[in-house]
């Protein structure tokens, strides 16, 4: 199909054709299904994978239908059309045998692209002088398989992050200070725009009742007028925050809450698949109150 | 293993270190702190020289706790804590109360000054953050102009 014949249709309608296109090159020279007929348990490992379905998710096809131009979407999540990621895409068509993927440069082509920064902070971060690479988390302990995990699979996140929290006193009132640092190798959350890892923050009273409270979001923002904003955890060192007079409105505790969710929007908003990361609480003592 | 050859290291140097006694925590020198920082599980830094001279320059990840002990409330998860104090902070004061929360306690050696003398990086509260905050704003449809990211960084 055209560019022009695209142009022409409804953007759902687009979609939809994107989605179902044919890829241009032959099938034996791009693909997957010769490969799976020797690598049947590498062709099943990868049929699991987030990157086998990129393009198939609720969330993509939501964002795909809202892009001016889908097609350079597609680059990276479905290159050779169908739904997702097929083994050619990563491993070249140069034909058999097919080298190994160079990483992190061959995550770099598609986990640097627009709207992602994960293999640049990974570089910029101190995982690279620890000798880790993407694979050490994402195909841990058998770098020749293709069962890559990431944020969705079950218990990959357990640990991921953590919260460390203090109150000081200073001659203005007490002031809490919150660190949040993670052990990804690249800034939290990785991955592209619609995730987000969300601080929330709240004074307690007596009773258990909020005092009050705040959130912080940090991920990729899409701006009202169209643009991007990344403002994610970056690695090593983290993020921190300040809180003056915590113990305003009679708090007694405080209770700091790290989430990552897979859904863009508020926090407010139900994601049935949302990850609580860590979570602490602090008693405010008499030295704090007011 | 490079984790295990390190903390082996690290051990060492703090048990002779900690053998020297006294109420002053044991010091560890700028290149073992910054080696511990680039580990996975790096410790907590607390720099406890007041805001201006925190704000002056300190240890990348260091929190401001302020000058006073008696004053100052730990998260009570414990774990190593390195102070950067200066000459007149008290040391002993602090030491108590992160041992009490159940800190194990090391001093930065030479504080600040063999810091920066060492020529490691100084932060100079770049982490903070706060609502609103504007790192890094790309155009609109930079995705569909299909130009990498760091071009517009």
């Amino acid at each position: 199909m055209s560019a022009a014949a695209r142009c022409a249709l409804s953007a759902p309608a687009a979609v939809l054709a994107l989605l179902l296109s044919a890829p241009a090159a032959p099938a034996a020279a791009h693909g997957d299904a010769g490969c799976r007929a020797c690598h049947p348990l590498a062709g099943a490992q990868f049929a699991q994978t987030a990157m086998a379905h990129a393009a198939g998710s609720p969330d993509f096809i939501g964002e795909l239908a809202a892009a001016d131009n889908p097609a350079h979407c597609l680059d990276c999540h479905a290159p050779g059309g169908g739904t997702g990621l097929v083994c050619t895409d990563c491993h070249g068509d140069g034909g058999h045998p097919y080298p190994a993927v160079a990483v992190p440069r061959g995550c770099g082509r598609c986990h640097d692209a627009p709207g992602e920064s994960t293999v640049r902070r990974y570089l910029a971060g101190p995982a690279p002088s620890r000798g880790e690479d993407c694979l050490d988390c994402h195909l841990p302990g058998e770098r020749a398989g293709h069962d890559f995990r990431g944020p969705s699979r079950p218990g990959f996140l357990a640990g991921v992050a953590r919260l460390r929290m203090l109150v000081r006193r200073e001659p203005g009132g007490a002031v809490a200070v919150i660190q949040v640092r993670h052990r990804a190798g690249h800034a939290l959350p990785g991955g592209t725009t619609g995730r987000a890892v969300w601080l929330r923050v709240a004074g307690l009273k007596g009773d258990g009742r909020v005092a009050w409270s705040e959130q912080v979001r940090f991920g990729w923002e899409h701006l009202p007028d169209g643009r991007w904003r990344e403002a994610t955890i970056p690695p090593g060192g983290g993020v921190m925050l300040e809180f003056p007079r915590p113990q305003r409105g009679d708090s007694v505790r405080l209770r700091a809450e790290l989430v990552y969710r897979f859904r863009p929007g508020p926090l407010e908003a139900a994601d049935p698949r949302q990850v609580l990361l860590d979570r602490l609480e602090l008693a405010l003592v008499e030295q704090h109150t007011e | 293993m490079a984790d295990g050859r390190f903390l082996a290291a690290l051990l060492l140097a703090l048990v002779v270190a900690a053998a020297g006694g006294g109420e002053r925590p044991p010091p560890l020198t700028p290149g073992a702190l910054a080696e511990w920082l680039a580990q996975a599980d790096p410790p907590l830094v607390l720099d406890v020289r007041g805001g201006e001279a925190y704000r002056a320059g300190t240890v990348p990840g260091a929190l401001d706790a302020g000058t006073d002990a008696t004053g100052f409330t730990p998260d009570g998860r414990g774990g190593a804590v390195v102070l950067i104090a200066g000459a007149s902070d008290a040391l002993p004061g602090w030491r108590a109360r992160l041992a009490a929360a159940g800190h194990t306690v090391y001093l930065l050696q030479g504080g600040m000054a063999a810091w920066r003398d060492a020529g490691l990086p100084l932060e100079f509260g770049t982490r903070y953050v706060r609502p609103g905050t504007v790192p890094f704003v790309i155009p609109r449809g930079l995705c569909e102009m299909n130009e990498p990211a760091q071009v517009f960084e």
